[in-house]
């Protein structure tokens, strides 16, 4: 394990951060975020946090509220009296009693790719000025069809998914900045 | 002992089912629905758990807990008090994981099913026969 993962970052209950935050270790945010969130390791958000917008993690434990597209490379677990509101994507997921979880799920070994998938068209959509929800593709998931290779070259879903959000990054604001201009 | 609804005042059944085949169509029981491995059912589902081994697709209204154990499929709907799918499980569907049990055909989503007959209180015996309540 490297020095990196032993220490965790914590933001306090009287946090409040809107905007992209990237963290290479472990997180425990128990204040407000509004925007997209990506935590190497795992991401704990406690009884107090509200997070709205994305979140990438290796790892989520969630007790506190969600209103977000989660895409989680481990495991996703919500503990009683967590809310999420949102699109999930993870390999494994567990809603204890007295959670509530209210969405699309997307889990399996290939929930991934799905993921991949999803923000590849929401960027489609984003070029084009419809900013719609993330979607799963339709079978992408599926047992019968045909796994694609690039499902197995995707190691870490922080690592894969930041991939696209870097060659997002300019789509977007070229596309920003050609309607500011038209 | 038989148990009615408390919002439907259906008879409940509390019949624990495992399936171990293909099945096309509805179950709906209070008991325990577990499907093993290389089972498949397509259909709706109403149920006090649900366990799956196998690939299910359609909606699936759990009272209980709903567990997706490893190489299960699960497409469509679920709705439960809690979800557990393991590692190797598949499942792409829309979720509603409520702590509060959803009670009530209302609530469910066999909305369509017949109505049941309703029999009409006996309020008081007239000479010309039996009076139901205005």
């Amino acid at each position: 394990m490297s020095e990196a993962r032993a220490s965790k970052t914590v933001l306090g209950p009287d946090c409040r951060i809107s905007g992209e935050l990237t963290l290479d270790n472990d997180a425990l945010i128990m204040g407000h975020f509004t925007g997209t969130l990506r935590v190497t390791g795992t991401l704990e958000l406690s009884e107090s946090s509200q997070v709205s917008g994305m979140i990438i993690a290796g790892a989520l434990r969630l007790a506190g509220h969600a209103e977000a597209d989660v895409v989680v490379e481990d495991a996703v677990e919500l503990l009683p009296g967590a809310q999420l509101v949102g699109q999930l994507y993870t390999s494994r997921l567990n809603i204890v009693e007295g959670a509530t979880f209210q969405g699309d799920v997307c889990v399996g070994p290939k929930a991934i790719q799905a993921a991949k998938e999803a923000l590849k068209q929401n960027d489609e959509q984003d070029s084009f000025g419809n900013g719609q929800s993330m979607t799963a593709p339709a079978g992408s998931m599926g047992h019968d069809h045909e796994e694609s290779e690039e499902a197995s070259s995707i190691t870490t879903v922080p690592g894969s998914v930041n991939q696209i959000l870097q060659r997002r990054r300019p789509k977007v604001l070229s596309a920003r900045n050609g309607n500011g201009i038209g | 002992m038989s148990v009615r609804c408390p919002a439907c005042t259906r008879p409940l059944e509390f019949k624990d089912l495992t399936l171990r085949q293909r099945l096309e169509g509805d179950v709906s029981t209070m008991g325990h629905v577990e499907l093993s491995n290389h089972s498949e059912m397509i259909g709706r589902l109403v149920c006090g758990r649900f366990t799956s081994t196998g690939r299910f697709e359609g909606q699936a209204v759990v009272y209980g807990a709903i567990e997706l154990v490893g190489n299960s499929m699960t497409i469509g709907e679920l709705t439960g008090k809690s979800l557990n799918i393991h590692r190797g499980a598949t499942a792409r569907a829309k979720a509603n994981i409520v702590p509060k049990p959803i009670l009530g055909p209302a609530s469910g989503k066999l909305r369509e099913r017949p109505a049941r007959k309703l029999i009409p209180r006996i309020a008081a015996v007239s000479p010309k026969g039996l009076r139901p309540l205005a």
